[in-house]
């Protein structure tokens, strides 16, 4: 509890600072204004990919030591990633209707990918939701959870893989292609946001933990098998 | 500042991130009562 209470009075300290700081950095030569979009849009983008990420390898340490810990953290960090995800996509749509004059192109590499991986996500959570029994449900979710993740490289390099519309990392190993301050906007956005992944994802996991120990406890599991009862037939009926 | 595609990202971005954490809020109330 206090753990969440600190990470969550971190993030909201950086994120007004990243705030302050997409106030201050300078408007770009070519982009002008909308420029600032990136200090929440790549900060949005890199929590979908540590999110899915980590619900793969919660999932798979799960599959290898059956710790039911392990796949509420798996599922809290799905949950908080399409919430991000989600985000990724309305800010890329604002701004890329900004500068390219046009919101979405299915046939941009980046925008389809990331659709594609939104909704595998979604279906994620729709499996854990149409599998009352928890055995079955962390294992199911693992597997999908470690094949989803395989999305998240095909994501990330989609920009060098196919050339169409969304433009290439801007930040490299041979450094970014951005004034300092731009840089400083970005980082301290991504601090903050990651610090902010921390704290609903130990909200979250306590909450899923509470939640499929009191169903254990009360039997409120969905179940139709123990909700119907077979007709007693009559001799001669 | 005042370009409304910047103003827009960030206001959709605090509200959504405010809205996930009412709905925690909500079930934390609700397990609360439950239990």
């Amino acid at each position: 509890m206090k753990l969440r209470y600190a990470l969550f009075g971190l993030a909201t300290v950086g994120m007004a600072y990243g705030f302050s700081w997409a106030l201050r950095m300078p408007a770009d030569a070519v982009q002008g204004e909308s420029a600032r979009i990136i200090s929440v849009h790549v900060p949005t983008s890199w929590l979908a990919f540590l999110a899915f990420g980590l619900t793969a390898v919660f999932g798979l340490a799960w599959l290898a030591t059956k710790r039911s810990k392990l796949d509420h953290l798996a599922a809290a960090s799905a949950e908080i990633g399409v919430l991000f995800t989600a985000l990724a996509l309305i800010t890329g749509m604002i701004w890329g209707n900004a500068t390219w004059g046009i919101a979405w192109d299915w046939g941009d590499a980046r925008l389809a990918s990331t659709a594609m991986m939104f909704f595998v996500y979604l279906g994620y959570l729709a499996l854990r939701r149409a599998t009352p029994d928890a055995t079955q449900r962390a294992r199911r979710s693992a597997i999908l959870g470690a094949v989803g993740a395989l999305q998240v490289p095909l994501v990330y390099f989609s920009v060098n893989i196919w050339r169409t519309l969304h433009q290439t990392q801007s930040v490299r190993p041979d450094g970014a292609s951005m004034p300092t301050e731009t840089l400083i906007s970005m980082l301290v956005n991504l601090g903050a946001f990651t610090l902010l992944y921390l704290a609903l994802l130990v909200w979250r996991t306590d909450q899923l933990r509470i939640e499929e120990t009191y169903l254990a406890k009360t039997s409120l599991a969905p179940n139709a098998g123990t909700a119907v009862v077979p007709p007693k037939l009559q001799p001669g009926s | 500042m005042t370009d409304p595609a910047v103003l827009a990202s960030f206001i959709a971005t605090y509200l959504a991130v405010a809205g996930y954490v009412g709905s925690l809020v909500w079930r934390d109330r609700k397990q609360r009562e439950q239990r």
